[in-house]
């Protein structure tokens, strides 16, 4: 087994360092990480295979011994990243809601992805969980910029704050994480497969921190974001995609569930937010079929897709549809339930997967 | 002359634009804020830029009679910010 001295969080802070002033430290650090994180991917998938590895023999991912390392700054209304550190792991609630609000939706998306699937943070390795709230004036977003979540108050009009919503907190870190697992670029329809990972499991955190099963569960993102003025539930539905908001300001949910709806366009970076709509319905198909709780088999199918298969910058809706049915069958057998819910979840949003025959009406 | 800035992407994936048709006297104050941006410059970058790192973050198009750019919301300071700030002013914020 291989073992590294020098520990992964102290690799990051080097691996960031600057080749001139720093001569080859960096790269090897770099590299020193490549080969953890391909140790990591062996883990995972050694972990799939009850038969030749027992669960308890995975003792270093044991999740009792998982914590988070969350950071909440403040921007103090400005738009300078990172603001003021105004609580760290375990300090005290401040009274301010946006912050103490991320911290405990941070640790609700942490504590989901460690006990369910035994991951130590966006990374895999434990990195901190870096937030900042009360970016901007009236900012109507929230977004991962590369390197830490950032949360807008809303306007008050039409939005709340978005610290306010555990799927949008969650939405955000998942951000980071498919960042750190995948390759997957932020357009067209890698972008949508980007934007519909961290729907599900922003949907998952959510179901699994109130012990919801696939019927129980209301399939919205950002239930919490509108005002009582806005004529909507949410902004997206993964149950009816293009449902979750009519307003006469605001206009329709423009997303499709199914590929006779495929928007295609140049805005939003080729429609991710729009189109991200179809894999999170097939998402929802699979997951209902099965019912019960959803974490339990689709969420798992989906966490080893992105995690262990490779999929490529420019993946495409069916590719990813073919990895899920690959990881559906790697951890339950091809012929299985699970199976067959996500290809017949695939075949009824109109996504083709390779090897099985599409009905022509 | 008429200049349109449409917002799209962000969390919620809305779409919203503004636009202004300037005429008489206020047509100069506009070209000025139009002249200040480095249109060639950022053009350049235009193709796969958007696709900086980091995800949900707004992406901003702005239409001019002259030119038509695509920027993501880290490239919207300076001029751009002005020109993309005044649009929305004028035309109800
Ligand atoms: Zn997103």
């Amino acid at each position: 087994m291989t073992h590294f001295i020098v520990p992964p969080h102290l690799l990051r802070r080097i691996a960031a360092l600057d080749e001139e002033s720093a001569g080859p430290a960096p790269t090897a650090a770099r590299r020193a990480l490549r080969e953890i994180d391909d140790l990591h991917r062996f883990r995972v998938a050694a972990a799939k295979e009850p038969t030749v590895r027992p669960r308890s023999a995975v003792a270093a991912r044991s999740p009792g011994l998982l914590a988070p390392s969350r950071r909440i700054s403040d921007a103090q209304c400005t738009e300078s990243l990172p603001g003021v550190l105004v609580r760290a792991e375990g300090q005290d609630p401040t009274g301010d809601p946006a912050v103490d609000e991320a911290y405990e939706h941070l640790g609700d998306t942490y504590r989901y992805f460690a006990e369910v699937h035994g991951r130590d943070s966006m990374d895999g390795l434990g990195m901190p969980l870096p937030a900042t709230v009360h970016y901007g004036v009236r900012y109507e977003n929230a977004f991962w910029d590369g390197t830490r979540m950032v949360f807008g108050d809303g306007d008050g009009v039409i939005f709340n704050r978005f610290t306010a919503s555990l799927s949008v907190v969650a939405h955000e870190l998942v951000h980071g994480m498919t960042q750190f697992v995948t390759q997957l670029s932020y357009h067209g329809q890698a972008g949508a497969i980007h934007e519909s990972v961290s729907d599900v499991f922003g949907a998952l955190v959510e179901q699994y921190s109130r012990s919801q099963t696939a019927g129980q569960a209301h399939w919205l993102i950002g239930a919490e974001l509108f005002t009582p003025r806005v004529s909507g539930a949410a902004i997206r539905s993964m149950a009816a995609p293009g449902t979750a908001y009519d307003d006469e300001r605001l206009g329709r949910d423009p997303q499709p569930a199914t590929m006779d709806g495929y928007l295609d366009t140049e805005e939003d970076s080729g429609g991710v937010h729009l189109n991200s709509g179809i894999p999170n319905h097939a998402f929802y198909r699979a997951a209902v079929a099965l019912g019960g709780y959803v974490w339990e088999h689709v969420g798992r199918v989906w966490y080893d897709t992105v995690t262990v298969a490779d999929l490529p910058s420019d993946c495409s809706f069916s590719l990813f549809a073919e990895a899920t049915r690959t990881a559906a069958e790697r951890r339950f057998g091809s012929g299985s339930a699970v199976t067959s819910a996500v290809e017949q979840a695939w075949d009824e949003v109109g996504v083709r997967l390779p090897g099985r025959s599409q009905v022509l009406s | 002359m008429r200049i349109e800035v449409t917002r799209s992407g962000g969390f919620a994936g809305m779409r919203r634009s503004w636009s202004v048709q300037p005429k008489g006297p206020d047509e100069h104050r506009w070209c000025r804020l139009l002249d200040a941006c480095p249109w060639d410059e950022a053009e350049e970058s235009r193709p796969g830029a958007v696709g900086s790192p980091g995800a949900d973050r707004f992406v901003y198009a702005i239409e001019t009679p002259e030119h038509s750019i695509t920027l993501p919301e880290s490239s919207l300071v300076g001029p751009w910010r002005e020109l993309v700030e005044w649009v929305q002013a004028s035309d109800g914020g």
